[in-house]
């Protein structure tokens, strides 16, 4: 057996011990239910790393203090802290080089960023008039009357500007990717068999390279594919709803990145 | 070895193929000078007939042809491996596939609607008939799309959100530097700015910003072609 020295084996103990917590929106029973924090998960796991997830609620985000600001995601990694989600998996790439790379060097970066910045401009603004009602089951009950009041107030005022929508409240309705839309949560489901027709046109971009290759950086999955699938990951954690069909590229994509890491994604939410 | 591209030609000396615009700013940014440039037109494709096809750009290298040009800046960024890269990698390389797919939704319906007119009127004067015969077939009569392409470019912008959004963060869709990702949605613009005076982008748009400094690459290449905006 190896015998270390008491320092040395104190470091290596720290070293295994889990330094790094992830923070993260959290709903009824403990359900994580933004996408933006679906990204950063997959990211750690992509880095191999071993990570707490810490649930937030909309009304303990005073616990976030620590960070200088009140969104989720924030990462906390020994002693550095971050928070916004492309500044997480920037910081992991860059803290992690020796890591299998998320990105794949500057361009590979430069691209991905716009990937996540459609993401939540495009995709998660199409796909919340999906759901947003089953998504307002799955907010904790004592939190549901603030979700309704301030979703409804928000997205019947078009006032959803960035500052109000970084991170976990998402994207401004502009650019017609879902039309202006208002009145009760219920009202801006109530659309959804024909809304869902439209969703899968703006997905149109994933599709094309998923008819070339296996993932959307390539052979093997990387932020890309972590960025997209973080709205799928929310819809099905609180959703049933079928937002892909079966013989879409998309849809064998999303059950292949659904078994990555020991099917992290199949085993969390509703079944797809 | 002097490499030639066949690209789509027009009224006097206007360049203006979207496509033809992302093979001329990946040849530049490969640095592979000095090169040829022939203008193939729509009534006669004689030039590339040794293709066997019809669409430009085509790319000759040697006793080499590539056409699409997707392809030709694979085969550049493959086999000028040592030059300044296109992707940097597979990753690099997925995102410029995806970009393009987005660009490709914001042209139909979008952009070929705001400068439908402009562009016929940059046709060389012996393809128009073929041209308002092939494209009055997809899009009704042309006169129609004379006005309102202020109106349409006003909608138009608000689709541009995504872009404007990274281009706020980082001064190239590459990042720091360009990479053929810059080169794709520049090709749209390049477009539109050969061929209409519509104001697409305004002054405060990050978006500005970046195409001027697209502009301005290589010794401000594309902002030396004829062009019908400033």
């Amino acid at each position: 057996m190896l015998r270390l020295r008491p320092r040395r084996s104190l470091r290596l103990l720290k070293k295994l011990a889990v330094t790094i917590a992830l923070y993260e929106l959290a709903g009824r029973g403990d359900a994580k239910i933004s996408p933006h924090c679906w990204k950063p998960v997959f990211a750690l796991h992509h880095k191999q790393l071993v990570f707490e997830r810490i649930g937030i609620k909309f009304f303990e985000k005073d616990q976030l203090v620590f960070s200088g600001q009140k969104l989720v995601p924030v990462l906390q990694d020994d002693e550095t802290t971050i928070s916004d989600s492309w500044a997480i998996v920037e910081y992991l790439e860059r803290a992690y080089p020796d890591r299998p790379s998320l990105f794949g060097g500057n361009i590979g970066r430069g691209a991905a960023r716009f990937i996540h910045d459609w993401t939540n401009k495009v995709q998660i603004f199409a796909f919340r008039r999906l759901f947003i009602r089953d998504a307002f089951d799955h907010v904790d009950p004592a939190e549901q009357a603030h979700y309704r009041a301030t979703r409804e107030a928000r997205f019947n005022n078009g006032i959803d500007d960035i500052q109000s929508t970084r991170e976990h409240d998402v994207a401004s309705p502009v650019g017609g990717y879902g039309g202006s839309y208002g009145g009760t949560l219920e009202d801006m489901q109530a659309d959804r068999d024909t809304h869902v027709l439209n969703v899968r046109k703006f997905l149109e971009p994933i599709r094309t390279v998923l008819v070339r290759q296996p993932f959307l950086a390539g052979d093997t999955p990387a932020y890309a594919d972590y960025s997209v699938l973080g709205p799928f990951m929310w819809a099905k954690t609180v959703s049933t709803f079928p937002i892909l069909e079966v013989d879409d590229p998309i849809y064998a994509w999303r059950d292949r990145m659904l078994h990555l890491f020991d099917d992290l994604g199949h085993g969390t939410g509703y079944p797809v | 070895m002097t490499i030639t591209l066949f690209e789509l030609g027009g009224l006097d000396d206007f360049r203006y193929c979207p496509f033809c615009w992302r093979t001329l700013m990946a040849i530049k940014h490969k640095r592979m000078e000095p090169f040829e440039r022939i203008p193939v037109y729509y009534r006669d494709r004689s030039p590339i007939g040794f293709t066997e096809q019809r669409k430009v750009p085509v790319l000759v290298d040697g006793d080499r042809w590539i056409n699409d040009s997707w392809n030709i800046a694979c085969y550049l960024e493959d086999n000028y491996a040592d030059r300044p890269a296109l992707f940097g990698s597979e990753m690099g390389r997925s995102g410029a596939l995806f970009i393009s797919a987005w660009v490709q939704q914001l042209r139909r319906p979008g952009l070929t609607e705001i400068v439908l007119w402009d562009a016929f009127e940059h046709l060389d004067p012996a393809d128009r008939d073929w041209w308002r015969e092939d494209r009055e077939k997809l899009f009704g009569r042309l006169e129609d799309y004379k006005d309102g392409s202020e109106a349409k470019a006003d909608a138009w912008r608000q689709r541009l959100e995504p872009l404007r959004v990274t281009l706020a963060e980082q001064p190239f869709l590459g990042g720091e530097s360009p990479g053929y990702v810059d080169y794709i949605v520049f090709g749209e613009f390049q477009w539109a700015r050969c061929i209409s005076q519509v104001e697409l982008i305004k002054v405060d748009d990050p978006i500005y910003g970046w195409r001027e400094r697209v502009l301005d690459l290589f010794d401000g290449f594309a902002r030396a072609a004829p062009a019908a905006s400033a």
